[in-house]
């Protein structure tokens, strides 16, 4: 299933976290609530003896979504003091072995952020059309939040002659958004341009924020590039994204250029789609009787 | 503290330092070394032979000047010994060859000795013999006999005392003579006279005489009361000397009881400050005149008493340049040590001191060796004859110059009862003939022996070449050298089995060639030259011989790059950073510092013991990457070892090198 959760996974498993430069990991020896202000960590599964040095005052973990300040650690035990919710973050339960990330270089809800942005930037650029059948007299109804601007719109459910219209937010006849003709319209068919909604949940599908799955990646890289801009990227993860970049011809040099290659490979995607859109979505050439004088 | 990594490979360790994990970070600028080096540091030795020098791969041992005599059994010493100068000169033990100091121009070598010939068997059998500057005199019998030199066997002047049978004989350089009779009377002739007059008759003068000598231009006897074994006295026999030429006058003798004793007197000698006189009580006591001291009376005066070494009877002495040499017998009669002392000076009475043991010998089996009294003090050597084997006596010589100790001839004789030196010609009494050496001809064979030699290493060492230098190779001379890599049994004798030959040097051609050789393989070594003769006059002089090895073993150095940033590292993992982990780090690699521990290297694969060496400061540097490490160089001394890397260590297939900033290693033999 195409979600926003799908996508966050894809940003860690393709840029962020590549295989060879895995984020510190540990395991949570236990469930804990939304409420619990301790937990423990598991001390026979550190992958790293040096991962155990990170579990000290002050320091982030990272389980699920929510992001957990280490107050104390015991390192016989592996009991751990926390303040929950941090940096923006909502406690939440968490199960039994559980990973929990050590001091991440990269935060699940900065991703998530930085995806939700980026498919919301899309636009204008990027959009998608849509045709609905209204029905009123000057203004009907429009029920889609994402539609921005109507491409075309006949009048009669079988398809008459054009009318002009426009989509506005608020209309007092409707008491919402609404189709406003320039004629009574009756029933009449609208396709309109689409903008993308913002993520607020990963659990957000793409049909949810109006996102056409051949354009995720663009957000993708978008959003990789806006986190690893200002970053001191891993030279392991240089390779690795320097890898899937020379597969379209991006060349990266010095792990300072990384992000700025990651937006020319954004720009050309997004060249590509517009492409594509407009070959998709062709605009109806209409011809209007035009008084012509000739002086 | 960190933990310990319970899957090192996997989890990016790369070597670990006894019970230590650490990660390393070798580079371009700081690789992973691992090479050989010998196991003691670089060695200047300028005490031996230069060609010592000259060889440019290995240690040698070379040797031309061995006239520091025998007995180093070991070079080079071994641990507690203090080296001595003269080590590099000597050797463990030789027999039938001459070591001398070579004339100006000349090179050191090592030759036959010469042979001895049979002078004369004269009717009535030669029992002592002396020699002056002019003359060599020998009695038999009744009669003295002087001889000008050795040309002939017919005596230059003859003299019958007519007094029974004489024991013994002495002279002085300046021809001064004195006899003793087996009855006690002492006869005596001066300088410048023929006549030999009685200057001592025992039955009316005092006790029989049992012994003379002539020191100092004094006649010194030891009498004893036969009746009582206890009354020995020490006489000075002042003969009242008159006419012309100057000769003693009968029965004016002046005698001076100059010290008493219980035991027998054995020995007296000149020895420069004083006369030193050795007593069978074991003492050593000195005799200066007071004219010598405060200006008073020119009688001879005991001065100082020193005694040899308990149950030790010094039964023969020799002095010369400042050096006195003491030939004890112990009570057992088991064994005969040969001391050296001098004379001190006034300012310690004249005391014999400064006593140093320089041989011991046993006769054959344990049992008590021969000897002969017979010491001769040459203008730079000492002689004396042993007999060490049966019906074999060896002329011993003692080096003044050198203090080496050679065992220069070997005569196959039942006893030499004396000998004189005259005209570099020796000459010695058998009981029965008398011999001289021949100043041409050479005997067959001797032998040479080096110390046991081991080049100051501990370790196992490939003898890879031997260098034998020689000349005069002419008319079938001939030199062969061996080598025993079981040395601590071969030098004890000549013929052991375990003596391999190296070379037989016959042909000047090959003289001073390397002879290589492989698979000779010991931690000690000791070398064997036997010279051969060709003619009767023909000797190879062994001009060199030399050894070069090669140490077997080799320390292992290991220099390890270790990380000490704070960065953690591992494979598959995005590195990290745990603030103040490279302190830790480089703490933990401190306490290590000189640890002998076991080093085990995942990659390359290597294992060694041995000592944490050194551990460098921690220096930054920066990747190709441009990534900052922090690291601290280890070197690490040892042996590497068979054993295999622990499963922990291989328990993962993902190497711990190769990835991130970790990658570069090199492997070789320093140069």
């Amino acid at each position: 299933m195409s979600d926003m959760r799908n996508l966050v996974d894809r940003a860690f498993r393709t840029y962020l976290e590549p295989p060879n430069a895995r984020a510190a990991i540990a395991k949570l020896d236990g469930a804990i609530l939304a409420t619990d202000t301790a937990l423990i960590v598991d001390i026979t599964a550190w992958q790293v003896p040096e991962d155990e040095e990170l579990m000290r005052q002050g320091v982030l973990l990272e389980i699920d979504s929510e992001l957990i300040e280490v107050l104390t650690y015991d390192e016989f035990t592996g009991t751990c003091d926390v303040d929950r919710a941090k940096e923006g973050t909502v406690a939440v339960d968490h199960a039994d072995r559980s990973s929990i990330k050590l001091s991440p270089n990269y935060t699940r809800l900065s991703v998530f952020e930085a995806l939700a942005d980026n498919i919301s930037q899309l636009y204008p650029s990027l959009y998608t059309v849509r045709a609905v059948m209204v029905q009123g007299g000057r203004a009907a109804a429009m029920e889609d939040p994402l539609a921005v601007d109507i491409v075309e719109m006949t009048a009669g459910a079988n398809g008459g002659p054009p009318i002009g219209g426009k989509i506005v937010d608020f209309h007092p006849d409707i008491g919402g958004r609404a189709v406003v003709a320039d004629q009574m319209m009756g029933s009449a068919w609208v396709r309109y341009r689409r903008r993308f909604g913002s993520a607020t949940s990963e659990d957000d599908t793409y049909e949810d924020l109006g996102l056409d799955p051949r354009w995720a990646n663009i957000a993708l890289i978008g959003a990789c590039a806006d986190l690893f801009v200002g970053q001191d990227i891993e030279a392991s993860q240089v390779e690795w994204v320097g890898g899937v970049l020379a597969a379209e011809n991006i060349t990266v040099g010095t792990r300072a250029q990384v992000a700025g290659a990651m937006l020319r490979y954004r720009e050309v995607l997004m060249d590509r789609a517009k492409s594509e859109m407009r070959a998709e979505y062709k605009t109806t050439m209409r011809f209007r009787p035009t008084q012509v004088s000739f002086r | 503290m960190v933990g310990v990594p319970t899957r090192p490979r996997a989890q990016g360790y790369g070597v670990q330092i006894g019970e230590e994990w650490f990660r390393i970070a070798p580079s371009s600028d700081v690789p992973l070394n691992i090479y050989t080096q010998d196991s003691l540091a670089p060695r200047q030795e300028n005490r031996a032979s230069v060609e010592e020098n000259v060889l440019d791969l290995g240690i040698a041992w070379s040797r031309s000047n061995l006239t520091g005599g025998e007995g180093m059994d070991r070079f080079p010493r071994g641990p507690g010994e203090q080296p001595q100068e003269t080590d590099a000169i000597r050797f463990w033990d030789s027999s039938n060859v001459e070591i001398n100091r070579p004339k100006e121009g000349d090179p050191y070598s090592i030759k036959l000795s010469t042979v001895s010939t049979l002078f004369t068997t004269p009717a009535s059998a030669p029992v002592d013999m002396a020699a002056s500057i002019d003359h060599w005199w020998y009695i038999g019998g009744t009669s003295v006999f002087r001889f000008d030199d050795f040309a002939n066997t017919v005596a230059d002047d003859t003299d019958n005392l007519a007094d029974g049978n004489l024991v013994q004989i002495e002279a002085s350089a300046d021809n001064q003579v004195a006899v003793l009779t087996t009855s006690g009377d002492i006869w005596y002739k001066g300088a410048n006279t023929n006549t030999y007059l009685k200057v001592y008759d025992q039955p009316t003068q005092g006790f029989p005489a049992q012994a003379i000598w002539l020191v100092k231009g004094r006649i010194i006897a030891a009498t004893r009361d036969t009746a009582s074994a206890g009354d020995g006295r020490m006489l000075e026999i002042a003969p009242v000397i008159g006419g012309t030429p100057a000769t003693p006058t009968q029965g004016a003798t002046v005698i001076t009881i100059v010290d008493t004793f219980t035991q027998t007197m054995n020995a007296c000698v000149d020895a420069g400050h004083a006369i030193v006189a050795a007593f069978a009580d074991g003492s050593l006591r000195s005799y200066v005149t007071q004219t010598d001291t405060q200006g008073g009376s020119p009688d001879l005066t005991v001065h100082a008493r020193t005694q040899v070494p308990r149950g030790e009877n010094p039964y023969a002495l020799a002095w010369n340049m400042g050096t006195l040499l003491i030939l004890t017998i112990d009570s057992d009669g088991d064994h005969v040590r040969l001391y050296k002392a001098e004379v001190l000076d006034e300012r310690f009475d004249f005391v014999v001191g400064d006593m140093q043991l320089l041989r011991t010998w046993t006769g054959p089996g344990e049992t008590a060796p021969n000897y002969t009294k017979a010491m001769v003090a040459t203008r730079d050597s000492i002689l004396f004859w042993m007999e060490e084997t049966d019906n074999v006596m060896n002329m011993w010589r003692y080096d003044l110059v050198t203090a080496g100790l050679v065992r220069e001839r070997g005569e196959a004789r039942t006893g030499v009862v004396s000998s004189v030196v005259f005209e570099d010609v020796i000459g010695f009494i058998d009981g029965t003939s008398i011999y001289v050496s021949s100043t041409t001809d050479r005997v067959a064979e001797g032998y040479l022996i080096s110390p046991i030699l081991n080049l100051g290493l501990n370790t196992t060492i490939n003898w890879a070449a031997f260098v034998l230098a020689a000349k005069g190779l002419a008319s079938n001379a001939k030199v062969e050298f061996y080598y025993s890599i079981e040395p601590e049994v071969a030098i004890l004798n000549p013929t052991h089995a375990s003596w391999i030959s190296i070379q037989t040097l016959s042909a000047p051609g090959h003289s001073g060639v390397e002879q290589t050789k492989v698979g000779i393989s010991s931690n000690t070594l000791a070398l064997k030259i036997v010279l051969k003769r060709g003619s009767f006059n023909n000797s190879p002089e062994v001009t060199r011989i030399a050894v070069r090895g090669i140490p077997a073993h080799r320390d292992w150095i290991a220099e390890v790059p270790i990380n000490v940033s704070d960065m953690v590292e591992a494979p598959g993992r995005a590195p990290y950073r745990v603030p103040g982990l490279g302190h830790t780090t480089h703490s933990r690699l401190f306490a290590l510092s000189g640890l002998s521990v076991t080093l085990t290297l995942l990659q390359p694969p290597m294992v060694l013991h041995g000592v944490v060496h050194r551990i460098a400061e921690p220096t930054a540097y920066t990747g190709d990457r441009g990534s900052v490490t922090r690291v601290a160089v280890l070197q690490f001394r040892g042996s590497r070892t068979g054993a295999t890397i622990s499963d922990e260590g291989q328990s993962l297939g993902v190497l711990g090198l190769g990835i991130g900033q970790v990658g570069t290693a090199s492997v070789g033999v320093l140069t």
